[in-house]
């Protein structure tokens, strides 16, 4: 009796135990999962050459409420005050505003600006002292298959000594978002030419991204009290390394796509799956003769309800994660699109995930409540068929 | 608990006619087994029902314990006594053909949160011969096999009522025996009515029956102890 009791105890214990356990697993996976898909989602176009320093800080600067040329004035500022030695400021600026060179009349000594398109091809570089004329001018539109020789010698060692700081630009051009710059010095990159507007309108940005270098590890501090204190701006400071391989790492590839953090939400939405169906995904049958069984035993209307919603958050997020990976990879590899940033597809992904499951489920609640309340129960007992 | 019926009365339309399917019945159940018989159209299938809280009564009054069905229950209530205390295992009703077959047959448990209500269900399925069934849905399985699914899910949360509308119709004989020693063995503690129209079947199987009430046209013909 004793011993059977025990027995009793021990199965339920164990039993309790293995299925919170999985539920833990569960709940880890695509906690930890979805936080990494979306974090990296985010910000995987930083695809500078980063493993050639030791710190970094990518800050983006929001405009979108801003002026812009406010906010320009304000990088400017910063790119003054900041740029130390051994250290690198890239402002990239979006490419429906034209730089006009006089906006960068204060930031002495230097500026260069660089056209570029897509990282694919080098447009042009342009590198003036203040007030005076350019003096290096590359304007020549590229073909996509690559720089010409000439053009890339020249562009890859420029060096100018002005007022005791040394700023030197050196660039590697590949095709296909391969490393552009390998700076050493103070660039202000511009994004498209007019002429290249129509073609890359369908990428935008909405950040300003200054990336420092920092040797000492202690910049990221002052510039971001003097961004966030006195500019009033919104800033994301990130500088530990490790976070930036993982940007990096988000240029996409098959391999990327099959990461832990990819791996991870979809371990979860597996087992979560298999277990839903065992247990919980009992109630997303709606045919006439099933709803007349439920009608019978009284089945909840909402227990049906969740049913169906778990069955489309699982079912929608898989189909639609799926099908904008697809196309991304077409867009990619038929070079309809050169390297559509993979942030926007996921975000119109994500959007579409919760479009859709918002308007299905409000069709499902509707079709739910039809049914149940469409179906006779005296005439499907009597005849079997509702 | 106790079931009693009171002047009830039930008509259906069929075509331009009414057609009385119950007849100012008057009847009481206790404890034991009542097989209610009668020939095609008497009433035996309508009277489970309207028990059940399937059908509603035109007349009378129709009490299952403290519920009068008719008047004190709207269809939350008769869900909830079909879900606690009345086992009703219909005649055309059995497994859907899109479900599978351990959950049509554990619904009642299902509902009631019990953990493990799968191995409950294949416990029953190996004592009536329905190990064939597991993993199978409704469709794959044969009118016999559904039945017997159908019987199960009105036994497997131990209701104190259970009504059986025509139980064997399409049952082998090793089955009728099965069913028939269960509910042996159970009819003391719960109120059984079952419908039939053939009787020579539950003496051939020895089935112990309390009483048969007879029906002829929606009426009671005759009951006999």
């Amino acid at each position: 009796m004793i011993t059977s009791i025990f027995k009793e105890i021990f199965l339920e214990t164990k039993r309790v135990f293995i299925k919170t356990l999985i539920y833990l697993f569960i709940i880890f996976f695509l906690l930890v999962g979805s936080t990494q898909f979306a974090w990296t989602s985010n910000y995987y176009y930083v695809y500078y050459p980063y493993e050639k320093m030791d710190y970094y800080y990518a800050i983006e600067l929001e405009y979108g409420k801003k002026n812009f040329n406010e906010v320009i004035k304000i990088s400017k500022s910063m790119v003054e005050e900041l740029v130390l030695e051994n250290s690198v400021i890239i402002v990239t600026i979006p490419y429906p505003y034209s730089l006009q060179v006089e906006h960068y009349k204060v930031v002495n000594p230097t500026i260069a600006i660089v056209y570029r398109y897509e990282d694919i091809s080098l447009l042009g570089v342009d590198i003036r002292l203040d007030n005076e004329e350019p003096i290096l001018v590359f304007t020549e539109s590229l073909s996509n298959d690559g720089a010409p020789p000439e053009i890339l010698g020249k562009i890859k060692e420029v060096s100018l000594i002005i007022n005791d700081i040394n700023i030197s630009i050196s660039m590697n051009v590949y095709i296909h978002s391969q490393p552009l710059f390998e700076p050493k010095g103070l660039l202000i990159i511009k994004y498209g030419s007019k002429e290249y507007l129509d073609i890359i309108s369908s990428v935008d940005f909405y950040m300003s991204q200054i990336l420092i270098k920092d040797d000492s590890g202690s910049l990221g501090e002052i510039i971001r009290n003097k961004v966030v204190n006195e500019y009033g701006l919104n800033m994301s400071v990130y500088y530990k390394p490790d976070v930036l391989e993982v940007m990096e790492s988000w240029s996409p590839s098959i391999s990327n796509l099959l990461s832990y953090s990819f791996m991870s939400y979809w371990i979860g939405v597996i087992l979560g799956s298999i277990i839903l169906i065992r247990n919980s995904f009992l109630f997303v049958d709606l045919s006439k003769e099933v709803v007349g069984l439920y009608l019978i035993y009284g089945v909840p209307l909402k227990r049906v309800i969740m049913s169906f919603i778990i069955l489309l958050l699982i079912l929608s997020s898989m189909s639609i994660f799926l099908s904008t990976v697809s196309v991304y990879f077409v867009f990619t590899y038929i070079d309809l699109i050169k390297q559509p940033p993979l942030d926007i597809f996921l975000t119109i992904s994500s959007s579409t995930i919760f479009l859709t499951i918002i308007i299905m489920t409000v069709l499902s609640i509707a079709f739910i409540k039809y049914r149940f309340s469409s179906t006779e129960l005296e005439d499907y007992v009597s005849t079997g068929v509702a | 608990m106790r079931i009693k019926l009171d002047n009830v009365s039930k008509s259906y339309i069929s075509g331009k006619k009414s057609i009385k399917a119950i007849d100012n019945v008057s009847i009481e159940f206790d404890r034991g087994l009542h097989v209610i018989t009668g020939g095609n159209a008497s009433g035996k299938s309508t009277l489970i029902r309207l028990i059940a809280g399937i059908s509603r009564p035109d007349h009378g009054v129709i009490s299952v314990g403290k519920y009068r069905l008719n008047i004190d229950c709207n269809n939350e209530c008769l869900s909830m006594l079909r879900r606690e205390y009345i086992g009703f295992m219909p005649q055309t009703l059995m497994v859907p053909k899109s479900m599978e077959a351990e959950k049509a047959c554990g619904l009642p448990l299902i509902l009631k949160n019990v953990n493990g209500w799968r191995e409950v269900v294949h416990m029953y399925f190996e004592e009536f011969g329905l190990k064939d069934c597991m993993g199978r849905k409704g469709g794959e399985l044969s009118v016999g096999q559904r039945q017997r699914i159908a019987f199960i899910r009105s036994i497997i949360f131990n209701p104190p009522i259970l009504l059986l509308d025509e139980p064997f119709s399409h049952q082998d004989e090793d089955s009728v025996r099965k069913i028939v020693e269960f509910l042996n063995s159970i009819s003391n503690d719960k109120i059984i009515i079952l419908a039939t129209p053939d009787l020579t079947l539950l003496k051939v199987y020895r089935l112990k029956i309390d009483r048969i009430i007879s029906l002829f046209r929606g009426r009671i013909r005759s009951i006999t102890d």
